[in-house]
């Protein structure tokens, strides 16, 4: 009896190990075992304000190679920027203090993962230490308003100041867009409402502290991205010796130009009254 | 190993039951059925199909359990015993089942090893001599290596027959061990029931209705009818004790206390004939 | 209509009565356990006879269904010029439902109809009776061996089916329609994720599903009618109560793993 007996344990180990060869092969061949991967890693800290899709565990890439993963995404009650740990691999311990970490997208709809772009700084972070520059997911209308040119928006948590403009017309500017000068974006919108008493657009800008020399009689307008892309704000320096302060106005402002103004003004004599102002 | 054999006296009794009462479905199994076990002898339980002769049996190892009554086994009450208990007192007692019940997976080797294997961690060549002795005894140990469904009937209850005493129990209950056996294979069983009784000691019970075999072997007879014990005696005398129920039975006539018919209603009400007009 | 409803209540207390027995005798499987530890090699016996016995079927099964799967889905996507992505729909789709649905539904009628034959014929030829008799408890004896049995087995099948699948797909995508190998093992490595599709798609759902079609199975074998009309019965039942089971648990687990 002791034949059929260890053949039977024989092919049952057989079994077994077939099963786990399987288990094996798809864990480390068919999947990405990295996730996973917790070995030899370090922290650090980072804030955004808004990370859209971002989950934890999404990868963290230099150079579109991965690098480590985030490691968890928290909010604390007394503050309105999200704290995002990432683990990133121990070989990639050079990374500059001034390096930028944004929240990108995967393609078109695909899913989102941190990229850090290396600063110039000659210090680098420590364990634990923490990315002061970044930037945060942006909705589908910024990112088309990308691909026409408009760039991105730095966020600079914290490092920002407010000015207020008045428009006629916003068109379809909304709270986030970018603000530029130059072409080069030096903040984003923070707020549009409408002014109850003056009535028109009350526009809040903030404009990243650097950029602190604008001088107070420049003139702020709506621009729009191309044809068809997102509006932004341009600020068209002035030549005042006085500088915008935190909390200043804008007095000279440009409205937006209504595509559709444009195409009938060209198309037919006079204008069209419909404005899609409250499109947004 | 082997117990010895016990002069009959006053505590010569293995199996005592008293005032046993069980319905089933409804039908009354046993009646307060009372009755003693000599040790060391033949008992052979007889009565009509369905009477609960195998009912009995179960009772005995606990496999069922009775609505009243007490059944003690060697002194301990069945019914009272926990888990553990009852399949240390079942250790000592063999059970051969009327269809031999030899475990399909295994072959008559391991069949009649399985016990041991299961309750002991002897070493592989003493389970391979005590099996190949209980084999020799019962005359199949060429026929170790075969499995149960290549044995004849006779053949498979044979083994089951030498898995019963492989642990040399003090009581084997046999249940209805010549039914369905030509005359050469039941004579075998017979002759080997008789020799574990004389040579081992052990107390057998034999469940059965085949007069004459049960004439030739056993030391006393109970008949069993009704839920009661109706008759009891040796072989000899039991024949000619002249009741009724003893009359009908070994007589073997069709009709008597034991009903032909079972128990129903008017037969005219039942075929509809009852109300009708004369 | 009134005649009526004393029957379908009849058939909802019954089915209730039914589960609420096969609860009862998971419990004393499960108390079982400890005591059925003596007969490991039982186990390892059972082990072989649903798992080592059932894997041609599973492994051929595996190969066919990734096959078939990669063929359509190339079909489809050719549309979108998307077939790129077809090996790693084909690894999602097997590792998160079909794997361990389609392994569990085989497992149910290879060897969960054989469990509840084997121990209902075991019944009817008073095997387990003798059992008892010989102080050999058949729950943990007979029972829990092939309920642990179908649980080990179950994942290691699952781990079989889902690769001869993914081995299957690429055949077809890779060999015959020609989709880039590299473009194959890339998109789908970026995608499938060990914890989310592996360990709760394949071996959590199908540790599950290994757990209730044993149990049926074991459940339905040990209170058959011991005659071979229950035992013909029985095996039937085991197999449409399991697929019931499985399709139904598959849609809570997913429901609570997602």
């Amino acid at each position: 009896m002791s034949q059929p007996r260890s053949s039977y344990a024989v092919g049952t180990g057989l079994f077994i190990v077939l099963g786990f060869a399987a288990l094996a092969y798809l864990a480390t061949q068919t999947s990405s075992v990295a996730n996973v991967r917790q070995g030899d890693s370090y922290t650090l800290q980072t804030q955004f304000t808004n990370i859209g899709q971002l989950k934890e565990r999404a990868p963290v890439k230099i150079a579109g190679v991965r690098v480590g993963q985030v490691q968890s995404i928290t909010l604390k009650p007394d503050h309105d920027v999200a704290d995002v740990t990432l683990s990133i691999d121990k070989h990639y311990d050079h990374i500059p203090q001034d390096s930028v970490a944004t929240i990108f997208t995967s393609g078109l709809l695909g899913d989102q993962y941190v990229g850090i772009e290396y600063g110039s700084a000659k210090q680098v972070v420590a364990d634990g230490g923490s990315l002061a520059r970044t930037k945060s997911t942006q909705p589908l209308e910024e990112m088309l308003g990308k691909f026409f040119g408009a760039g991105g928006v730095v966020d600079n948590v914290g490092g920002s100041y407010t000015v207020k403009a008045n428009f006629t017309n916003v068109g379809t500017l909304s709270a986030g867009a970018p603000v530029k000068m130059a072409g080069v974006v030096i903040g984003s919108v923070q707020s549009v409402n409408a002014d109850p008493v003056q009535l028109n657009a009350r526009v809040v800008l903030a404009i990243d502290k650097r950029y602190d020399a604008i001088p107070d009689d420049s003139a702020a307008a709506v621009f729009t991205s191309g044809l068809i892309g997102t509006q932004y704000v341009a600020i068209q320096p002035g030549g005042s010796p006085d500088t915008l302060k935190d909390g200043d106005e804008m007095i000279l402002t440009q409205s937006a130009m209504q595509l559709e103004d444009l195409i009938g003004k060209f198309l037919v004599n006079g204008s069209s009254d419909k404005k899609p102002a409250s499109e947004k | 190993m082997t117990q010895p054999v016990r002069p009959p006296a006053d505590d010569g009794t293995l199996v005592r039951i008293r005032g046993l009462t069980t319905v089933l479905n409804g039908k009354t199994i046993f009646d307060a059925l009372d009755m003693d076990i000599p040790r060391g002898k033949v008992t052979a339980i007889m009565g009509p199909s369905g009477t609960g002769k195998t009912t009995l049996l179960k009772h005995i190892t606990g496999q069922m359990h009775a609505d009243a009554g007490s059944i003690h086994v060697d002194g301990r009450n069945v019914a009272g015993l926990s888990r553990e208990d009852l399949y240390k007192l079942r250790e000592g007692v063999g059970y051969l089942f009327q269809n031999s019940a030899l475990l399909t997976d295994f072959d008559v080797f391991e069949n009649v090893a399985f016990p041991l294997r299961q309750h002991t961690k002897l070493p592989e060549v003493l389970i391979r001599n005590l099996v190949l002795m209980k084999l020799q005894a019962v005359g199949l140990r060429g026929a170790a290596r075969l499995m149960p469904n290549e044995l004849s009937g006779g053949m498979a209850r044979r083994v089951a027959l030498a898995r019963a005493i492989v642990f040399d129990p003090q009581l084997i209950l046999y249940d209805e061990p010549f039914v369905g056996l030509d005359p050469v294979a039941l004579n075998q069983v017979l002759k080997l029931i008789r020799t574990l009784n004389k040579t081992l000691g052990i107390t057998s019970v034999l469940v059965s209705h085949e007069l004459a075999a049960v004439q030739q072997i056993a030391d006393h007879v109970m008949l069993l009818s009704n839920g009661k014990v109706v008759a009891q005696g040796d072989p000899k005398t039991i024949a000619d004790d002249g009741s009724p129920w003893t009359r009908q039975f070994f007589g073997g006539e069709a009709d008597g206390p034991i009903p032909f018919r079972y128990p129903a209603g008017d037969y005219a009400t039942e075929l509809g004939f009852a109300g009708a007009p004369k | 209509m009134s005649a009526r409803e004393p029957v379908r209540n009849n058939v909802v207390t019954q089915s209730l009565a039914q589960i609420g027995l096969c609860g009862l005798f998971l419990l004393t499987l499960l108390a079982a356990i400890p005591r059925s530890f003596r007969y490991l090699r039982e186990t390892t016996r059972q082990l072989w006879f649903v798992g080592a016995m059932s894997l041609t079927i599973i492994m051929v099964c595996g190969l066919f269904v990734g096959m078939v799967l990669m063929l359509q889905l190339y079909h489809v996507l050719s549309i979108f010029g998307g077939t790129s992505a077809s090996g790693m729909v084909v690894a999602l789709s097997v590792y998160r439902e079909l794997g361990p649905v389609v392994t569990a539904l085989l497992f149910a009628g290879r060897a969960g109809t054989a469990i509840t034959a084997e121990i209902g014929l075991m019944r009817a030829t008073d095997q387990i009776s003798a059992m008892e008799m010989m102080a050999v408890d058949p729950i943990a004896y007979v029972a829990t061996p092939r309920f642990l049995a179908g649980l080990i087995a179950m994942p290691l099948l699952c781990c079989v089916f889902c690769a001869m699948a993914v081995f299957g797909g690429h055949l077809v995508g890779v060999t015959w329609l020609g989709i880039d190998n590299g473009t194959f093992w890339s998109n789908m490595t970026a995608v499938v994720d060990v914890r989310t599709d592996i360990v709760n798609g394949v071996l959590l759902k199908s540790l599950a599903f290994g757990a209730v079609v044993s149990l049926i199975a074991v459940f339905q074998g040990f209170t058959t009618p011991p005659t071979s009309e229950g035992v013909a019965y029985a095996t039937t039942r085991t197999v449409v109560a399991s697929s019931i089971a499985i399709l139904a648990l598959d849609f809570v687990l997913t429901a609570f793993l997602m």
